[in-house]
């Protein structure tokens, strides 16, 4: 079961600037960093302390996409 | 077999077709990837997509991962259903880890991808058969590893 709510997750990502990446916590109960990149948001991470996020990236808008 | 919870992910507000829904419940997980003998990834959110003939990932994940260029790749033209405008993406061979099975693929990389990943059928699906079970609250994915002979 996801440990962070979905209202939780929803403005996490929604509050996350464009085109941005987003780590969330092991456990994925929180927001430990963003980046412009990849390995800037997993820096950023390990500078606050967490070694093991989650990642993923913010799409520049919330349109829906089919993949 | 692994059973994995869906995500939620934003949809735009108000949803013009469902105004009443600000997410829908996607079919994400976490994965790691591993390129020749460089230490794995973090773990990636991917979307799982039967859509996808090939496996895709950003290419912002490239140099953490040992490949010095993504453009050093086997290069392909990618179109999306809608006839937008084909995008390069570059295919490296690696290995991708669901949570205790690992396969290796060539994998497509895209400095146009809006998502960090997708899972598609050629590695992934070849690997597990996957079922969305929409009728659970909240959605979850089921992988069942298919055993070669």
């Amino acid at each position: 079961m996801p440990v962070m709510s979905p209202e939780s997750r929803i403005k996490a990502l929604r509050e996350a600037g464009s085109g941005t990446w987003l780590a969330f916590s092991e456990d994925e109960s929180r927001v430990v960093a963003t980046g412009a990149t990849y390995d800037e948001v997993v820096q950023a991470a390990e500078n606050a302390g967490e070694n093991e996020p989650v990642i993923t990236r913010v799409p520049n808008d919330w349109t829906p996409r089919v993949f | 077999m692994i059973r994995l919870p869906c995500k939620v992910w934003p949809t735009p507000v108000p949803h013009p077709a469902f105004p009443n829904e600000t997410f829908h419940w996607a079919p994400i997980i976490n994965v790691r990837l591993i390129y020749k003998h460089a230490p794995p990834s973090k773990s990636i959110e991917c979307w799982v997509d039967s859509g996808s003939h090939v496996c895709l990932f950003h290419g912002s994940l490239c140099h953490s991962l040992g490949i010095k260029r993504v453009e050093d790749g086997i290069k392909e033209e990618f179109g999306g259903i809608f006839g937008d405008y084909k995008r390069p993406v570059y295919f490296h061979k690696l290995k991708i880890i669901v949570v205790s099975e690992q396969f290796e693929t060539m994998a497509g990389f895209s400095w146009d991808l809006t998502a960090a990943g997708i899972l598609g059928r050629r590695g992934f699906f070849q690997n597990f058969i996957t079922r969305i079970d929409s009728s659970q609250n909240p959605p979850c994915i089921e992988l069942e590893k298919i055993v070669s002979h």
